[in-house]
């Protein structure tokens, strides 16, 4: 079996998340509290991405509910991917 | 090769404490001699040790005792259960006839350490870390916090029902000099305690500090011979199914503790319903409820509304960590859910259960698990 790369679509839906309260580093000290979520990407069950929640409210927030990936910098030199509700559904 | 019966003949603990400011080497050496002091048993009996937190070889030169027949030091594993499994083992297979097993654990650094950017919180076993970091996830307690929310999404459960069983631990450490948080808790208080990843607040997290916990394993023939009333270990389990990222488990609900349980259960005639006490990690609160389902203490899914209806109190269907638990005896890592058992089963709990027969003991969750039966014997 030859294993590589394959690009996905970018939607997934929303296994499990949580709000840190708490900053356990420098950099998030004003970014508190922020949302980090574990998401199940449609390509495959079971194919689990962590990642952080963006545009949406914790109270918005359901179990299994529709995401599509965006993506924001971390500092000057990245892009991480991060999801948001699909559609911009609220 | 013929398997022999093992018994635990002794138990201890060190000065545990909040920033103690003693090494490794003194929680070793401090919970050893008090084990030994427990069995009866001299340090030049000892051939054999195992631990996680120092080093093995190390702590038998340094106590004295003579060459060994059989050394392990573990490396990331789930807590307690993997030394004294192999201590279970090494005596089961005459390897050894006296083995010690310890959990050493040191505090973890502060929250403000952290906060000034310390690294020194990396886990070394832990697999790609950057995809945690970016993130922001710097603590265990977020997949604690990811784990705990699908588990109240799948049960139903409440932060209420999360309350009573903060309560009812600390009932059972009220009793414990051992336990280093023993003032009464109330519902009220638990919900005004800030949430570290919500819904995760900080007494759902076991209480970092200094330990040592040691345990010694010996043929069941000579612990006849020792000090304590004899308590047989039945059998045990290991069980893993993941690699270290919690946060990518593709179910949160039932991890490896349902591996574990299976193992556990296929190794034996004794049945779920026939424990008399049940002593299960609780390095976060969650993980003693995953723990009661995948044993089958109760029904899947049905922790919370055991507790709820006090299942695990003393009079209860399964009193369960009957010490007060990691969240008010400290950290121990694992280490305290065994010397509970053996010290219920000897009729020495300070919680004790009536006529405890037969004690259940489980460590860790997620990746990695696994559990030992034990008996009176």
């Amino acid at each position: 079996m030859k294993l590589s790369g394959k690009q996905v679509s970018g939607k997934a839906t929303l296994y499990s998340y949580t709000v840190a309260n708490k900053a356990f580093h420098p950099y998030y000290v004003d970014k508190i509290p922020y949302l980090i979520a574990t998401v199940e990407l449609v390509e495959q069950p079971g194919l689990m991405l962590q990642t952080n929640l963006v545009d949406v409210d914790e109270k918005d927030l359901k179990f299994d509910m529709e995401l599509e990936v965006d993506f924001r910098p971390l500092g000057d030199s990245f892009l991480i991917p991060v999801f948001k509700p699909a559609g911009g559904a609220k | 090769m013929k398997m022999r019966k093992v018994a635990i003949a002794g138990v201890g603990y060190s000065g545990v404490g909040r920033n103690t400011g003693l090494s490794e080497r003194h929680h070793a050496a401090q919970s050893a001699l008090a084990a030994l002091a427990d069995s009866g048993i001299s340090a030049k009996d000892v051939d054999g040790v195992a631990t996680w937190g120092g080093d093995a070889t190390d702590f038998a030169h340094m106590l004295g005792f003579g060459p060994q027949k059989w050394f392990l030091t573990v490396g990331v594993a789930p807590a307690f259960i993997s030394p004294a499994m192999h201590a279970w083992m090494a005596v089961a297979t005459g390897q050894a006839d006296t083995v010690v097993a310890w959990r050493i654990m040191m505090q973890q650094p502060s929250s403000a350490a952290m906060a000034s950017g310390s690294t020194g919180s990396m886990m070394a076993g832990m697999t790609d870390y950057h995809y945690n970091m970016a993130f922001g996830n710097f603590s265990p307690t977020v997949w604690a916090g990811l784990m705990m929310n699908r588990y109240m999404h799948e049960t139903g459960a409440t932060e209420e029902d999360f309350a009573k069983f903060a309560v009812i631990q600390r009932d059972y450490a009220s009793r414990n000099p051992d336990a280093l948080l023993r003032d009464p808790l109330t519902v009220e208080e638990y919900l005004s305690k800030p949430y570290i990843n919500k819904p995760l607040r900080i007494l759902d997290c076991d209480y970092p500090c200094d330990s040592g916990s040691a345990v010694i394993f010996t043929t069941e023939e000579r612990a006849r011979d020792l000090k304590q009333p004899v308590v047989l270990v039945e059998t045990a389990s290991h069980a893993t199914i993941h690699n270290m990222n919690f946060e990518t488990l593709p179910d949160m609900v039932r991890t490896s503790p349902v591996q574990a349980a299976e193992n556990l259960w296929s190794h034996t005639s004794i049945k779920p319903s026939d424990v008399d006490t049940a002593q299960l990690y609780d390095g976060f609160s969650f993980i003693t409820m995953n723990w009661l389902e995948a044993l089958g203490l109760c029904e899947p899914l049905g922790a919370p509304e055991f507790i709820r209806n006090g299942g695990t109190t003393l009079n209860g269907k399964v009193p369960t960590n009957t010490d007060g638990g990691a969240i008010n005896v400290g950290r121990r890592h694992g280490a305290n859910f065994c010397i509970e058992s053996v010290r219920q089963l000897r009729g020495q709990s300070t919680s004790q259960v009536k006529d405890a027969e037969v004690a259940v003991w489980a460590n860790a969750v997620g990746p990695f698990a696994g559990a030992m039966l034990l008996t009176k014997g």
